[in-house]
């Protein structure tokens, strides 16, 4: 545009020069022209400019407005998080892939005692001086490379002398576009728990210790009970074979039932206080199930005869002659629930049945059917029935007497042997009790630990030299008596130093061993017995069979190993020790 | 195929200069012409129907006239290109919306004009202020073929924003849609779109729209929006709306602008030359300056490289660049009228169809749309 002026002034120069304006009019005017054309573009550009100037400076305005309300907000959300983030009460943290930690809160700073500055970009290793982790940073690289969270991870940190325990929860973090950038946890210091834990712990085994000592102290005084009381029955037993006068017989019955009745009370404790304590042993051998029933069923005939009841026992013939369980208890069961049977049945009868329920091949579950004709349950009666210290009615306490603990006590020993118990009932017409075990079959039965023959036929005709060793002077005077009874010689040890002395100047042919004896108690002097055998270098083994009074669990092992051959319940029975000596003792 | 072009102020003139022009060597069959709305269409037509000459046309917002040689930027006037050529190479056809759906009239228009040629190409103008310009090709391409060669351009009222026509020697519509169609083996047609405005300030979500009516705009009336962020009155749109449309973000990665094209006071809402989908992303958009023209240049460049002289152009160019451009238009039009020297008419538009950057046909504002018709040599 200035070239377009400064050839315009110069024409116009030439022009009024030369006067003559003609000649370059149309030169000029084309120049003047030029400029207006140019001139408007300009004015344009100018407009133009500012239009654009004004709505740019507005939008940038609007946007600028736009950016800081956004950051205003964002900041405000950041604050709000990290207000919310320092007030969590427990400590959180963010880490990087690398397990660097990014973001802390004032918990994790207080648990540590260091600024976050101090945190920030170090490995834990590096925070906590005395750290020492196993498999931690194994689980927190877990987390970031599988992207699944881990919960409750348990931790001992000590740090600075202290000792804490951190449970802790790992979230792994992605990014917006799904990568893993690291990982989030939270933890808390369980320390306290644990101590309460532990606190609680020996709290809990405190009262249970104390329970067992409460169990085993009724055990034990049961014992102490039932061993007078089998002197006063086992006396009164012997009195009344000398006894002529009726009516001095009917007041020893009297005595001898009054006697049995407390007895089987005393053993209901007993039982119970075993289960209790957590002593009831289960002992595990071959038995003829027949014979067990037999047994059992004549205990209760002449209840039943008396009651003239009609008593009628079956066993299966599929059941075989001989399993393998605890017939003790087995035996108990029945007999508990037949004279349950027995007691509340004025008038019908008691049918008891036993037959297979389940063959599982090496193993036989057995269903033993209680029916009678008795007074019967009510349904809402049944519920209570088989738990502890329940009768049906106080009254019945009075009329039949026990102690209510049976049926639980049947409970306990039915599952201890796999099986179950229950009542099918109709009041007035009678009920059903049944319960089932389950039982091992077996080949053959081993009633003694040890069979060793060492008695021959010809001894056994004559009479046999027994050795006695019992420290209760009632029990020796019991004992004695069967044993004469049976036409033995028997001489008597009051502990187990005196047995051995006895053993060492005398020929005995058997000897019967009172397990506990002050002194020394019968594993001992057995132990010291066969010692003896074998420095004698005489192949004789003399049949040592063990008096228990109250089998626990362990006792029989405890036997085998002493060197004990067989053992027999306190007070044994004359048949029980002629059986051992005549099927396993004898050649 | 021979072509001229007569740039007009009235209709005696138009008459003068076609009894001037037509001789034993140029008899014209068909006018392709852009009028201002100062003119009386009617009349305008009669001229070319008494001519047998076959008229398709549109109404304007300036005119662009260049006969090889010299150029012209105008206003109130009709730049006409007239065309000889055998009549079996091309047919016209009119479509009135009935249905007030943009992608109805489009469907209908291309249904008419289906299988007339094996390959066909085709030049359309439609009513810039009812039509939703994006709705009408998406119409149109549903029957023609999402490949299909479409140019043209939206008619435009002189920055009016009352009533936009499209014509026939026949035939007027504001409501319309008018094409010529091509035989692509016998007339080759290419062209090319660009614009260069560019996005500025904060991207805002379209929170409430339906078609070409945007109701809300990050939640606020849409056209309280454009009143705050450009710190204008109410009555500054729809124009400043034209020279400062919204960049609409579409998802297939391709931007369009969107320019105002009226204005609902009572709604706040405001309705645009195509589609702004419920739930786009936009911001507000401006000619970066002068040097959009330089854009054009290199655009132009490449293009002419690669595509054979042609025997005539077609002129599709946004009347915001007029605004933006102002008298430096002119050297706008001057770099194809340059490049090429042949005849070359066009318009101002309310809005261009041309082929986006995927190459696909799309719908444009803002754009220099220039077209190239060439008859292939036997």
């Amino acid at each position: 545009m200035q070239d377009i002026f400064d050839e315009l002034y110069n024409k116009i120069n030439e022009a009024v020069n030369s006067q003559d304006f003609e000649a370059s009019k149309d030169s000029i005017l084309a120049d003047i022209h030029l400029l207006k054309q140019q001139n408007e573009v300009i004015q344009f550009k100018f407009n133009r400019l500012i239009k654009d100037k004004n709505v740019l400076h507005s939008l940038l305005a609007r946007t600028s407005d736009d950016l800081k309300l956004a950051l205003n907000e964002l900041s405000r959300r950041a604050e709000e998080l990290n207000t919310l983030l320092f007030a969590i009460p427990a400590l959180v943290y963010f880490k990087d892939v690398k397990l660097n930690y990014v973001i802390v809160n004032k918990a994790f700073e207080e648990f540590c005692g260091l600024k976050t500055e101090e945190i920030i970009g170090r490995s834990a290793s590096q925070v906590f001086a005395e750290y020492k982790s196993i498999g931690y940073d194994h689980v927190e690289r877990q987390v970031v490379e599988s992207g699944i969270p881990v919960y409750h991870i348990e931790e001992k940190i000590t740090d600075k002398g202290r000792n804490f325990i951190l449970s802790t929860n790992l979230a792994p973090v992605k990014n917006s576009l799904g990568e893993n950038i690291g990982l989030v946890g939270v933890s808390w210091d369980v320390t306290k728990q644990y101590e309460f834990q532990a606190a609680l712990l020996k709290a809990k085994e405190a009262a249970e210790a104390g329970t067992k000592a409460k169990s085993e102290f009724l055990a034990n005084m049961s014992h102490e009970i039932r061993t007078p009381l089998n002197g006063i029955i086992g006396m009164s037993q012997i009195l009344g074979k000398s006894i002529k006068d009726p009516k001095n017989h009917e007041h020893l019955d009297i005595i001898i039932a009054s006697g049995q009745s407390l007895l089987a009370l005393v053993n209901d404790i007993l039982d119970f206080s075993k289960i209790e304590a957590g002593l009831l042993g289960f002992e595990e051998s071959d038995f003829n199930f027949r014979e067990i029933i037999r047994e059992a069923e004549q205990v209760l005939r002449v209840k039943a005869q008396e009651k003239a009841l009609s008593f009628v026992v079956n066993v299966n013939p599929g059941i075989p002659e001989y399993l393998k369980g605890d017939a003790y208890r087995l035996k108990q069961v029945w007999l508990n629930l037949a004279n349950n049977a027995i007691k509340f049945t004025e008038k019908g009868s008691v049918t008891i049945d036993s037959y297979i329920l389940e063959d599982r091949g090496d193993e036989l579950l057995i269903m033993t059917r209680v029916k009678d004709s008795g007074i019967g349950i009510s349904n809402d009666q049944v519920s209570r029935l088989f738990k502890s210290f329940e009768q049906l009615d106080a009254s019945h306490t009075r009329k039949y007497g026990g102690t209510g603990l049976g049926l639980a006590i049947s409970k306990k020993l039915v599952s201890m042997m796999q099986g179950q118990i229950g009542v099918e009932s109709e009041p007035g017409v009678g009920s059903t009790f049944w319960f089932t075990a389950r039982l091992k079959k077996t080949i053959h039965v081993h009633k003694p630990i040890n069979n060793v023959k060492t008695i021959d036929k010809e001894t056994l005709g004559h009479k046999l030299n027994v050795l006695l060793a019992e420290d209760n002077l009632i029990n020796q005077k019991v004992a004695s008596f069967s044993l004469e009874q049976m036409g033995f010689l028997v001489t008597v040890a009051g502990n187990g130093r005196q047995a051995i002395e006895k053993f060492r100047s005398g020929h005995y042919d058997l000897i019967l061993m009172d397990v506990q004896m002050p002194e020394m108690n019968g594993f001992e002097a057995t132990r010291e017995i066969r010692s003896i055998e074998n420095t004698n270098g005489t192949n004789k083994r003399i049949p040592i069979i063990a008096l228990t009074a109250n089998a626990m669990k362990g006792d029989m092992e405890k036997c085998i190993a002493s060197g004990m051959d067989a053992y027999l319940s306190k007070p044994f029975q004359q048949k029980d020790l002629h059986e051992l000596i005549t099927h396993y003792f004898t050649e | 195929m021979k072509a001229k072009t007569i740039l007009v102020r009235n209709i005696i003139n138009l008459e003068n200069q076609l009894d001037a022009i037509t001789g034993p060597d140029f008899i014209p069959c068909l006018a392709i012409a852009f009028a201002s709305v100062s003119l009386p269409l009617e009349a305008f037509a009669a001229v070319f129907a008494k001519h047998h000459i076959t008229l398709i046309g549109s109404s304007s917002c300036g005119e662009i006239w260049a006969d090889g040689n010299n150029t012209n930027t105008t206003e109130r006037s009709a730049a006409v290109m007239l065309l000889e050529l055998d009549q079996q190479a091309y047919t016209t056809d009119f479509t009135i919306d009935q249905w007030s759906d943009s992608y109805q009239l489009g469907r209908e228009g291309a249904l008419k004009l289906q299988g007339k040629f094996a390959h066909q190409a085709y030049i359309i103008m439609a009513s810039g202020l009812h039509t939703n310009g994006q709705a009408l090709i998406e119409g149109f391409v549903s029957i023609a073929g999402d490949d299909a060669i479409i140019f043209g351009g939206l008619a435009g009222d002189d920055a009016l924003f009352k009533e936009t026509w499209v014509f026939s020697d026949q035939q007027f519509s504001n409501k319309g849609l008018v094409v010529l169609c091509l035989d692509a083996d016998r007339i080759a047609v290419s062209g090319l779109a660009t614009s260069g405005w560019i996005g500025l300030g904060a991207v805002l979500k379209v929170t409430s729209a339906k078609g070409n009516i945007v109701y809300a705009i990050d939640g606020l009336p849409a056209l309280d929006v454009y009143m705050k962020y450009l710190s204008v009155n109410e009555d500054d749109l729809p124009s400043i709306g034209v020279e400062y449309p919204l960049m609409l973000k579409r998802s297939n990665g391709t931007n369009a602008q969107r320019a105002v094209m009226g204005v609902d006071k009572q709604a706040r809402s405001l309705l645009f030359a195509g589609t702004v989908p419920e739930g786009s992303l936009v911001n507000f958009s401006s000619s970066p300056g002068f040097e959009i023209i330089e854009v054009t240049r290199r655009h132009l460049d490449s293009f002419a490289a690669n595509t054979a002289p042609p025997d005539c152009c077609l002129l599709f160019s946004c009347m915001a660049r007029h605004l933006a451009l102002g008298p430096l238009i002119a050297e706008e039009v001057k770099i194809a009228v340059s490049k090429w020297a042949v005849p070359l008419a066009g318009f101002f538009t309310y809005g261009e169809i041309g082929t986006n950057a995927n190459q696909h046909c799309d719908f444009f504002n803002q754009t220099f749309t220039i077209v190239l018709l060439n008859e292939k040599k036997e």
